[in-house]
């Protein structure tokens, strides 16, 4: 199951890269500024999902668990940490955008993008400097 | 929390990826609970414990007097 993950994950990230390139490929207009901020946060996503997913088969070929507690633990703290700030977040968004004529799926696009980037970023966080001995006093 | 993971992996010649593989956690684990970044829960101390055939207060050492 935990390797099935993996190739999941794998298959997801090559999918996400060959659709972004051929709709650039097949695009007739010139690219923006707007296009390229969009092709960099896709492809952003797309190496953390090879990061994760490497570290995931590191483990398994060494005869290791893909998740166990800490790994659970960081996803939990990171998600928490991303749905806490994205209040302010979407508050901010909320009065960035109330007067603007852009379409409904902008802010509502920055909403999700940017609580994916604040997962990344508290993921990477964790990840590296370990979770905190929130038990103790 | 401080460990003696580390004094009692060399004591029986154990690598940090061997440890692993004992208690059914990933090598990184290891890695954050021996420099005291990570409070595991109270079934890994146990199985760590276990691992060296020790108590868990020997393994774990959570205030030092």
């Amino acid at each position: 199951m935990k390797k099935i993950r993996t190739s999941v994950m794998l298959i997801l990230a090559g999918t996400t890269t060959f659709g972004m390139f051929m709709w650039f490929y097949s695009s007739k207009q010139a690219l923006g500024t707007q296009e390229f901020v969009l092709l960099g946060l896709v492809l952003t996503v797309v190496a953390f999902s090879l990061y994760i997913a490497y570290n995931r088969y590191k483990n398994e070929k060494q005869g290791l668990p893909a998740d166990d507690e800490l790994s659970n633990r960081i996803k939990q703290k990171a998600g928490a940490g991303a749905f806490m700030y994205s209040f302010y977040m979407w508050l901010l968004i909320y009065f960035l955008f109330r007067e603007s004529e852009l379409e409904i799926i902008v802010p509502i696009g920055l909403g999700i993008i940017g609580m994916g980037a604040v997962f990344l970023v508290l993921y990477l966080y964790y990840s590296f400097s370990g979770v905190e001995d929130e038990n103790e006093n | 929390m401080k460990t003696k993971i580390k004094e009692l992996r060399a004591r029986d010649g154990l690598t940090q990826e061997d440890l692993a593989k004992r208690v059914n956690v990933r090598r990184e684990t290891i890695v954050f609970l021996e420099k005291g970044k990570y409070n595991p829960s109270l079934k890994l101390a146990y199985d760590i414990a276990m691992v060296f055939n020790l108590s868990i207060e020997e393994v774990f050492v959570l205030h030092e007097d």
